[in-house]
Parts: C-alpha cells; structure tokens; sequence
C-alpha cells in the first residue's frame, strides 16, 4: 500500500474512532488535518520500531482534535436553545476526545507513549495560556513565536521523544505557515472573528491591520526563503521518509493549497 | 471509629495527596496555576482518594502506586468540574466563584485540560498496563455518559434505566475505580479488586442519588449553589422522574420546560416535586444501593478495613450536604 492509500486508510479510522451520533446531530464533523497524519505517520515509520503505527497516528491526531474542538469555546456569551446545546456539546466532545487518546494508548499498553503525548499536551496548553493572556507587555513576534509553537507542539515533542530532532524545525515551519496562511485569509476575506488568532494580536498590539498583513507576509516570506536558500538543497543528503515529506510541503505550501479528500483520495486542490 | 476519625487516621496520606497535586500543579503562568490551585484549595470531601487509600489496606497501603492512583483520580474529578462549570454556564461551586467565572471560558478549558493531562501524566508512574486500561476506559464512559445526560436534558419521557445508567457513568464509576485501582496498585487478589469495585459502585450510584435529592431539599448555603439547579437546567433526576408519573405535576414541568424562565414557576414545580413523594421514592432507591454495597462488604475479611468502609458508606448515603 502507497504511503498515501495508508494516510487515507488512517483518516477514515479516526473519523470512525470519533464517530457519535448524536454529536454528528448537533456539531460540524471534526477537522482532521491530513497533512498532520501524514507527518505522524512518517515520523513513526522513520523511527522504524512501532509496529500499530495506525493506532499511535489515531491516538496524537485525536488527542489534537480534542485540544482543538476546545478552542472553539471563547467568550462568557449567554446562549440558550440550539446554540446552547451546541456549546454544552462541543466541550463535551472535545473532553471525549481526550479520553480516547488515552483510551487507544492503553490498548496498546505503551505507558511511555502515554506519558510522552500527556507532557506535550501541557505544554501546548501553556503556550496557549501565554498566547491568549500574555503577562506582560507583548509584541508581534512573542506572537508568532507562541502560535509556531501551538501548532505542531504534539508533533514536535513526539519528534524529540522519538529523537528525530532533524524534523522538527522543518515541521514547525511548515504548520506555522499554514496557519499564517489561514490567518492572512481572515485579513483578506473575512472579518477577524474572536476565534481567529489573529484578532487577538490585532487587540493585544494595537497594530494596524495593513501594518499586520504586512508583517504575516514577512513571516512567510521568511519560512519561504529558508526553505530555497537552507532546506531543499540539502534534500538529496537527508532521510527516504524526510525527503517525502518535504515533498508533500513544498507541494502544497507553494502556493498554499489546502488538502482535501475526495472519493477517499487526498487532493491538493487550490483554495 | 467515626467517620472524623476514619479521616485523621488519613490526616497523613491526604496532606502528602494534596502536597502531590499542589507541586505538579506549579506553572510558570501566573492565571493557570492560580485558577488550577484556587480550584485545589477550595477543598470537597477528597471522597476518592480517602476510598483508593481505604481500599489499599486490604494489601500494601505503602506500595508507591497507591498514592499516585489517589493523585490520578482526584485531578481527573478536578479537570472535569472546570469543564462541567462552563457547560452548566455556573458562577459557583462550592460557594466558591468558578475558574470560567473567575477569569473566563477560555481560561476553564485550557485549565482543564492542563489537569486532565497532569492527572494522566502522573499516572504513568503505575507501571501497570491494566490499570491504564481502566482508567482511560472509565474516562471515555464518563465522557459519554456526560454527553447523554445533554442527550436527556428536558426529556419527559427518559425511563429509569436512561437515569441510572446516567449516574453510573456520570459519578458511580470514578468512585468504583478509586475502590479497584486502591486495592489493584496495593497488590490485593484478584477477588478483592473485583469486590471492592462493587462496593465502590454501588456507593457511587448512592451518592449521587443523594446529591440529586440533596439538590431539592438543601439550602443554598448548604449546596454552595441555589437549591432546584437540576430541574432548572432540564436535568430529570430521580425526585422529579417520580413525579413526572403524576399528572398534574408532570403538566407543570413541561410547563415550566416550555416557558421562559422569567415567567416559569420554578418555585411552585420545585415545592410539588418535593410534594410528589419523589424524595422518598429516591430515598428508598438509596437505601438499595447502600444494602448492596454493605452486602459487598460481608464477602470481605471482617476487620477494621471492611468497618471503615461501612462507615464511609453510611456516611456518604446519608449525608445532609
């Protein structure tokens, strides 16, 4: 099977792990971001001694849904009825979530695994704590640095735990300028919402918004310039399994694409 | 031996548990660590670690893992009152103001989920794959079962096994997995572990039976929140599942279900509920569930251990607050 067909065949066991039906009621289906299967799933294949590869990808990548479904509550808005239930719902499937991370883990009797992801989930927490309450004066770049880190904090830790360091930069660059890319998108197309990361630099800076776009373009400028100038030459020197993934990046990050599955095939379509 | 005194020969164990859970909770954000450690120190009743340390002494009480069960079991109760506060949209617990109220939604989510991770960190220090299976099975049913008593909200029509299944999940098996994992962490038989499971559930489905009853029939002083937030809230437990067999009372729930609250008689529903002979009925349905856990009990060495923990479910399925 194609690394690929695996990636998929992956996606669609998560989706039927997180499967509820009276969740699937009430609640959009879960963001399973395949781009972050993929890098699990070579990660572990690099690492070369895991042998459920599936059921380690499936418990990190439900354990990340869990931390992001929680996201999505913000404020101390009063709802009632629908919107009500809704929210009552989205905490709840998040914290079921995080249980079946555990749950899979302890399937699998890994202990260490367990407590690999459980360290990383802290972390990840704390850089949100510092993100979103910065307890001092704080500028764009304590930003940037705090959201590089949240999104690929599970990924990166597993990384250094399955002492693959020589990945991790690569990574957090990679998910770091997909997010800027999600971001910029707001700025461009959309009103920045209270659950966009970007509405909270926006009001914990005081920046103008055209001053701020400038700078997210900067950022990925930057990530884009370290990848010609540092990274991709020196791809012929590095591991089958990096040498991939960095494939898949460069594909679909120049331009940004968004990957989206279609008749159980992943499609780099254009956004 | 009373139940304060059940509780000093603990006095030891419980501080070392609290110092435990005070140092893992140590962060350098000041908002985290203050709204995990004002959670900590509001207290509560500490009901499973003292039942982990309890169900110990049928093996090695000073086994190493045994506290780290006890640390394990009361953070993940902790993580999951953070989360049920912003579900419930409560100001109070405890009478003590919520960490979403404190400080916000947002921050009682990450709180929560910082604790819940904590608590499964630590519990990695039990090297015992089973004992993870147990425990990480316990908190998906949880999980589900938190989800299904949503499912129920303001549902007239629930039958009694929709209610029962409710409470096994939603607070009788954390408190049997205190009773299990004290005794399999101490080392005891097989035999043991299972029995003290029993017992601990079944005193779980007594103690929220009487938290559920409680809710009608204590005051607001006594609940640290205001007294019928059940029913207020859409959730049927066992008083008002009772009385929704009686007709005119039935009428005036669904009344008060279908109204907005400002013009609801939550009063008048609450005052017939307690009418209804509901209390008693839930009483009765207590007093099965203890018979059964104190039935558990005659099956266990008849020793000092075995009568500590009858006093502990006497106590628990007859408190008054």
């Amino acid at each position: 099977m194609s690394i690929q067909d695996e990636v998929v065949q992956i996606y669609h066991k998560i989706q039927k792990k997180v499967n509820h039906p009276y969740l699937n009621r009430y609640l959009p289906k879960p963001t399973v971001d395949i781009d972050k299967i993929l890098t699990l799933f070579l990660l572990f294949k690099q690492h070369g001694s895991y042998k459920n590869i599936e059921q380690y990808v499936m418990s990190v990548m439900i354990a990340q849904m869990g931390l992001d479904t929680h996201e999505k509550i913000t404020k101390n808005e009063e709802f009632k009825g629908l919107e009500l239930k809704q929210r009552q719902l989205t905490v709840l499937s998040g914290d079921f979530y995080s249980s079946l991370y555990y749950y899979i883990l302890a399937e699998q009797k890994d202990i260490q695994m367990i407590k690999w992801i459980s360290q990383a989930i802290q972390e990840l927490n704390m850089h949100k704590m510092h993100f979103f309450y910065a307890e001092n004066v704080v500028n764009v770049d304590y930003y940037f640095n705090h959201l590089r880190q949240i999104e690929s904090c599970l990924i990166i830790k597993l990384a250094e735990k399955l002492d693959i360091n020589e990945w991790s930069d690569i990574i957090a660059d990679f998910f770091f300028l997909k997010r800027l890319h999600l971001e910029r998108d707001f700025l461009d197309h959309r009103e920045a919402t209270h659950t966009s990361y970007i509405y909270h630099i926006i009001k914990g800076t005081d920046i103008d918004k055209q001053n701020f776009k400038e700078q997210i373009e900067d950022q990925m400028n930057q990530i884009r310039k370290k990848w010609s100038m540092d990274i991709l030459p020196k791809k012929q020197n590095l591991s089958k399994h990096l040498g991939y993934l960095i494939d898949h990046f460069t594909k679909v990050s120049q331009p940004f694409k968004r990957n989206t599955l279609i008749k159980g095939r992943i499609n780099y379509a254009d956004r | 031996m009373t139940i304060a005194g059940i509780y000093r020969t603990q006095k030891r164990n419980l501080k070392d548990i609290e110092q435990v859970m005070e140092n893992l909770l140590k962060t350098n954000h000041t908002t985290l660590h203050q709204a995990a450690v004002d959670l900590l120190r509001a207290g509560g009743k500490r009901i499973r670690p003292i039942l982990v340390m309890l169900s110990a002494e049928y093996g090695n009480p000073n086994h190493e893992d045994v506290k780290k069960a006890a640390v394990t079991l009361e953070l993940i109760h902790m993580a999951s009152l953070v989360h049920d506060d912003v579900v419930d949209n409560a100001n109070l617990r405890r009478g003590k103001k919520t960490v979403k109220a404190t400080w916000d939604n947002r921050v009682a989510m990450y709180t929560g989920d910082y604790i819940f991770a904590h608590s499964i960190e630590h519990m990695t220090g039990v090297q015992l794959p089973y004992a993870h299976q147990l425990v990480s099975k316990a908190i998906r049913d949880v999980s589900l079962g938190e989800i299904e008593q949503i499912r129920h909200l303001y549902n007239v029509d629930q039958h009694l096994r929709h209610y029962l299944l409710r409470i096994k999940r939603k607070t009788a098996l954390l408190i049997a997995l205190s009773c299990q994992l004290g005794a399999l962490t101490a080392g005891c038989p097989q035999d043991i572990v299972r029995k003290l499971y029993y017992f601990g559930y079944f005193i779980g489905m007594s103690y929220q039976i009487i938290d559920d009853i409680l809710d009608f029939v204590g005051t607001e002083k006594q609940l640290g929140k205001p007294s019928g937030s059940d029913l207020k809230q859409g959730n049927i437990t066992l008083p008002t599942l009772f009385a929704l067999s009686i007709p005119d009372v039935r009428q005036r729930v669904i009344s008060c279900f279908e109204s907005n609250d400002d013009q609801a008689d939550w009063d008048g529903v609450i005052q017939s509920v307690k009418q209804s002979g509901g209390i008693e009925y839930a009483e009765s349905m207590n007093e099965r569930y203890l018979d059964k856990a104190l039935n558990v009990l005659k099956s266990l060495p008849q020793n000092q251990v075995t009568e500590n923990l009858r006093k502990i479910a006497d106590y628990l399925g007859k408190r008054k607050y």
